[in-house]
């Protein structure tokens, strides 16, 4: 049947994305585009339609994206070109995401970006996106973004609420869930115990491109609650040194400057 | 710790791969262009004497038969032949032959031969294609023999052929990049290491670029090109052990520099151990799928299939050998956290350092960095001053690894940091717990010293001294030695043996061991308290006066005036006494300093009967002072002054302000040693005229106090009064006071009175409220016994029996056998027998029997109660032999002598046949007026006179 349609596949190439639907009978085609209309999916040309409960899944396919490259550029550190490849390709499609599709994983690395780019208002139209996929495991990955984005806008009482409803958050990432009970720890008083979790991190997570970073910062602003300036510096001196011309090193340097009262690297 | 060196070494020095991949295309062209020569042919061929087309065909021959030594003879035979000669056919037959003596000096290991020729060649045909080969040849040959510039000069121009092919590029690349590596020219080998590092088409070369750009940018101090670089690296290259090996070595030269941050990032950079083995695992099983049976018939000839399984199976061989020495690392991952661990210490990052130590042993228990870990684990939190954690860390680390390589070290700084959170007791524990562990601690002497130095602090002088004389007797070396010896004179002092006190510290101030004495003023003082001691009186005086010259700064120069002040006051020299206690009050460094020579003073001034200027004195204090200084003490020689005046109105004004000023505060205990002073000027017979100017100015007072509402002030006065008071008054003023609301408010001697009062009327959670707020805000009252009592008392009324045993313990403990804790101890025996422990009670009875200083009316009591655990064990005999002698030998104590003889009688009766005594024994307990008034004596009376009615009708 898939060397049937190779080229078809082939001749969508030009266009974002290709769907290939499969129905619950079996059969299975490829759209250049999905158009839904009410319930009922159009197929190419709008001369026929199926409804929508008789689709088992849709398999998009996007011009120049695969996850392992989402993967590859994002722990590359190239994280606002991933955002705009996402935008131009998953974009487009992302409207269908209640369907069940494989959007999801798409949707998630998308919205790392956007968190982590400082795309607040697209972090949170992608966080609404992966909730209506339906799927646990993808939505508690979104809600602990979204606690981040919260501690972010200074809101620590609405993240403590929604990472109460983060049902598993070690199954989405031990590191990152080490890193937000070391920011809620922070926020609710105690750095000695946002020092722990910051602590595990360096201990268990040590090359972690997303999370090693933030965890620094967060051990600098720690020694800095605790009134250790020289302790603080020491850990802004490593965002300075090991992130060159990010927003780690920037972070660094201010701290560094608070601290000692010289920001140099 | 392992050494990465060998590895890094193997990784970085790829040129003898890069001159093997190099060599095979030459050999192949020579190979196929001759037959070979036997020894037989060879021995007929003489170099010098043969054509030159034959002297040709035979190198063709033997090259091709690799008989390389043996080609040269006629390679260079025929060089000096066409040497000169510039014929078309000469020049490229001379070409050939040099380029091929090279090859043979080359391939026989003669390197600065072949390299010499081969770019002699080169010079000298510059158009020749094999010109550029050549030049990577010589390149090659001087890399074996290390000539870097020469190295770089041929690989250079090389490169500067811009059509260069690809192969040859890659090739010259390599060896530029080497050549400027091994030179250090690490900037400019960035470049060509670059270059390299994309063009590279297998991972051998790949990788090793990868290695030499880590190292370039390391000792550049680039990290910031690093960090850029390593993210970008492929996986092949991120995951060559050569490259790991070369963050290690670099990691630990910026360690050994103290360059503690770099070494961080370049050690956290470094793989694992199961990423680096998965990765070689995964190449292994590549490689080895890619090794397949040759087919025949195929697109590949049998010489190509081989070529290229030969190719496999190096890489194969390479990789394994890589794989195994991976492999073999033990503790590899434990070794790199350990390093990692150690830069965030030595950044003063201690909370990271701790969390991957705890890893590290949590991990890898049996591991030989476990104990190194943890004991690391310890130390850091120590180093952040994070005690309790570090308490809890270390107590793991004694009681996991008893054995460890640092229990010495953990120990001992267990003891001090316990030390250091003044818990003592815990610190002596562990104290005599590293001796027990290790009877030959490491810091023995020292452990010596801190526990006699803990008995000392917890007046266990006997044990002090025996530590201290221990250092001296065992340990002459020790940096304790000193310490030792003034503590160990000072433990003498403060046992009174002033005999050996006063030369232990002679001979500590003359010691001449000590080339700075660091307790010298402090045994200069103490020997003169020795000496006054020991009275001597005039040793003493003269050790004081030269204190005060030699130590004029001395924080004891106010205590040293005092003693003179003390020294002059004994020889009736009065003047001079109270010039030094005004000298020691001008010198006083804190109010007790002040107070002391201050009340020295007053004394003096007694004696002079200068009782207005004691007045005086005492005011100018407590308008200084307040309730900073020792008000109540004031108050008492203010009253006492005026009590001498004959003005003793004016005495209970100045008690009832002080009472007024500071009685407000339940915290201040002073108050109530007032109130209790005048409670006893109320029941003085020579003051009993003063009683309704008491009760009137008291009553005055409680009403002011009442109007202010002063609850605190007013329950202190309401308690004097149900002090002083008797019958219906007294009880209105006990019923005030004694309500459990009134605890919080309450000052000591108020609590005193709820807690006795609340045991006679069973209120036991007051009674238990009352000593809680005692034991927490009065510790060092005098009244403390007195309210534990109560505490006893209601633990028993509620049996609570165990509860009672221990705070009887306690009592003792804390009381020792002064005389009021015999009543404690009795009623610890109560409680045990009451639990219907009889065995455990007659040990307690007969305690309080034994102590000389509880003897009285507690005596009778412990006897009777004696008697009643023998009954109880069955052991009438006995019994009747403790209730006997309470009447023989207690006659006064009515209320026991009329139940021991109830008591005799049940035992009679238990015993049988003791009719007759029975009955004498009646007429002896009524012929007692006092016992015959007794509900027992009234029971005798009925009783007797049934037995003799009985008797009588019989």
């Amino acid at each position: 049947m898939f060397i049937v349609l190779a080229p078809v596949w082939a001749a969508f190439a030009q266009s974002e994305y290709a769907a290939k639907v499969t129905l619950n009978t079996g059969q299975s085609f490829v759209v250049p585009h999905l158009d839904v209309q009410g319930e009922r999916l159009m197929r190419t040309g709008g001369t026929s339609s199926v409804a929508l409960s008789m689709v088992e899944s849709i398999e998009f396919r996007f011009t120049g994206v695969s996850l392992s490259m989402c993967e590859s550029m994002f722990s590359h550190g190239d994280r606002k070109a991933l955002e705009g490849v996402l935008e131009q390709s998953i974009g487009p499609a992302a409207q269908f995401c209640s369907l069940p599709t494989n959007l999801g994983p798409y949707l998630l690395w998308w919205l790392r970006c956007q968190f982590w780019n400082g795309s607040q208002a697209g972090a949170g139209r992608t966080i609404g996106y992966i909730r209506q996929t339906g799927r646990p495991e993808l939505i508690d990955a979104a809600g602990m973004y979204f606690v981040l984005m919260l501690l972010d806008q200074d809101k620590p009482e609405n993240a403590r609420t929604v990472w109460e409803s983060v049902a598993d958050p070690a199954a989405v990432s031990k590191p990152m869930t080490a890193y937000i009970q070391g920011r809620l720890a922070l926020e609710a008083g105690d750095p000695q115990r946002a020092m722990r979790y910051a602590a595990e991190l360096a201990a268990f997570y040590r090359r972690d491109e997303e999370w090693m970073p933030p965890a620094t910062l967060l051990e600098a602003q720690i020694y800095q609650k605790m009134g250790q300036p020289l302790k603080a510096a020491a850990a802004a001196e490593e965002l300075i040194l090991a992130y060159p011309d990010s927003q780690w090193s920037e972070q660094g340097r201010k701290i560094k400057m608070e601290s000692t009262g010289t920001g140099g690297g | 710790m392992w050494d990465a060196r060998n590895l890094y070494r193997g990784a970085v020095l790829v040129s003898a791969v890069w001159l093997c991949a190099l060599n095979a295309p030459a050999k192949q062209e020579l190979r196929v262009k001759g037959k070979g020569l036997t020894q037989s042919e060879l021995s007929r061929l003489d170099p010098q004497a043969e054509s030159t087309s034959v002297l040709l065909e035979s190198v063709k021959a033997l090259l091709k038969d690799e008989q390389l030594a043996e080609a040269q003879p006629f390679l260079e035979e025929i060089l000096f032949r066409l040497e000169g000669d510039g014929t078309k056919e000469a020049r490229r037959t001379y070409a050939y032959s040099l380029y091929q003596l090279a090859y043979c000096q080359m391939k026989l290991g003669e390197y600065v031969s072949g390299a010499r020729n081969f770019v002699r060649f080169a010079d000298e045909f510059p158009d020749d294609e094999q010109q550029e080969t050549a030049r990577l040849m010589a390149a090659q040959c001087l890399t074996l023999v290390q000539q870097w510039p020469a190295v770089q000069e041929q690989a250079a121009a090389v490169l500067e052929d811009l059509r260069l092919p690809e192969e040859l590029k890659v090739t010259a690349t390599q060896l530029l990049s080497e050549a400027l590596y091994q030179q250090e020219m690490w900037s400019e080998a960035l470049r060509p290491l670059h270059a390299l590092f994309r063009m590279a088409k297998t991972d051998t070369v790949k990788s090793g670029a990868a290695v030499m750009l880590v190292t370039c940018y390391v000792r550049l101090d680039d990290f910031a090109s690093l960090f850029r670089f390593l993210p970008n690296c492929d996986r092949g290259s991120r995951h060559d052990v050569g490259l790991n090996a070369a963050l290690l070595e670099a990691g630990d030269a910026h360690y050994n520099r103290g360059e503690f941050l770099k070494a961080l990032l370049l050690y956290r950079q470094v793989l694992a151990k199961s990423e680096l083995l998965a990765h070689y695992e995964a190449r292994l099983r590549e490689v080895k799928t890619a090794m397949k049976p040759f087919v025949a018939g195929g697109k590949q000839t049998l010489t190509d299939y081989k070529k290229l399984q030969e190719k496999q199976q190096a890489l194969f061989d390479r990789l394994s050998k890589q794989y195994d020495v991976i492999k073999n690392f033990q503790d590899y991952d434990t070794d790199v956290l350990l390093r990692t661990a150690q830069c965030y210490n030595d950044l003063g990052r201690n909370w990271p350092a701790h969390a991957i130590y705890h890893r590290i042993f949590e991990e890898n228990p049996s591991s030989a960095l476990a104990d190194q870990a943890r004991y690391s684990a310890f130390s850091v939190l120590l180093d952040e001053q994070e005690w309790a954690l570090a308490t809890a860390e270390g107590y793991a680390y004694v009681e996991q690894m008893p054995n460890g390589e640092f229990r010495d070290d953990v120990t001992l700084n267990l003891m001090q940091v316990r030390m250091q959170q003044q818990q003592f007791e815990l610190a002596y524990e562990m104290g005599i717990k590293a001796l027990e562990l290790s009877p030959e601690h490491k810091y023995i002497d020292q452990i010596n010293y801190l526990l006699g130095y803990i008995r000392f602090q917890s007046l266990d002088y006997q044990e002090a001294l025996g530590r201290f004389s221990k250092i001296l007797s065992a340990w002459p070396a020790s940096r304790y030695y000193e310490s030792a010896e003034y503590w160990r004179a000072m433990t003498l002092l403060f046992l009174g043996e002033f005999g050996q006190a006063e030369p232990a510290f002679a001979a500590y101030l003359s010691n001449p061991k000590y080339p700075q004495k660091q307790f010298e003023e402090d045994a200069s003082y103490r020997l003169g308290i020795a000496q006054y001691g020991l009275e001597k009186y005039a040793e003493s005086e003269k050790t004081f006066k030269a204190f005060t010259a030699a130590y004029p700064e001395s924080t004891l120069l106010s205590e040293a005036y005092a003693m003179l002040g003390d020294l002059r006051g004994a020889e009736g020299d009065l003047d001079a006494a109270i010039d030094y206690y005004r000298q020691a009050r001008r010198t006083a460094l804190h109010t007790a300093q002040v107070s002391y020579p201050l009340f020295q003073e007053a004394k003096v001034l007694e004696l002079d009967k200068r009782y207005g200027d004691i007045v005086e004195l005492m005011s100018d204090y407590l308008r200084d002072y307040g309730d900073a200084g020792d008000f109540a003490n004031a108050a008492h020689w203010q009253g006492r002054a005026y009590k001498a005046l004959d003005e003793y109105p004016r005495a209970l004004q100045a008690y009832l302000d002080i009472i007024d000023e500071f009685g407000g505060d339940p915290a201040r205990g002073g108050v109530d040693v007032i109130l209790n002073e005048i409670v006893s000027d109320y029941r003085s017979e020579a003051l009993s005229g003063y009683q309704p100017i008491i009760m009137d100015q008291l009553d005055q007072h409680l009403n002011g106090a009442a109007e202010k509402g002063g609850r605190t002030l007013v329950l202190r006065y309401q308690t004097v009064f149900a002090g002083i008071t008797e019958g219906e008054e007294h009880e209105r003023f006990v019923n005030a006071v004694v309500q459990p609301e009134n605890v919080p408010a309450s000052g000591p001697g108020t609590l005193v009175l709820i807690a006795r009062e609340g045991v006679k009327r069973g209120h036991w959670s007051m009674v238990h409220d009352a000593a809680e707020r005692f034991r927490t805000h009065f510790p060092v009252s005098n009244n403390m016994l007195y309210i534990l009592i109560a505490d006893l008392d209601a633990l028993i009324g509620e049996g609570r029996y165990a509860e009672a045993d221990g705070l009887g313990e306690e009592i003792l403990q804390q009381f020792g056998y002064s005389r009021s804790v015999g009543y404690a101890r009795k009623r610890r025996a109560d409680a045990l027998r009451l639990n219907g422990e009889f065995e455990k009670a007659l040990e307690a009875y007969a305690e309080v029997l034994g102590i000389r200083e509880w003897r009285g009316p507690l005596t009778p009591e412990a006897l009777y109660y004696s008697g009643v655990c023998k009954m109880e064990l069955g052991a009438v005999d006995e019994a009747f032999a403790y209730f006997q002698r309470i009447y023989v030998l207690y006659e006064e104590y009515t209320e026991w002598v009329a139940p021991a003889y109830a008591r005799s009688v049940d035992c009679m009766e238990k015993l049988g046949g003791y009719d007759r005594e029975i009955v004498n024994t009646y007429r002896e307990m009524l012929a007692n007026e006092n016992v015959a008034a007794t509900p027992e004596g009234a029971a005798a009376a009925r009783r007797l006179k049934e037995l003799v009615t009985a008797e009588a009708a019989l």
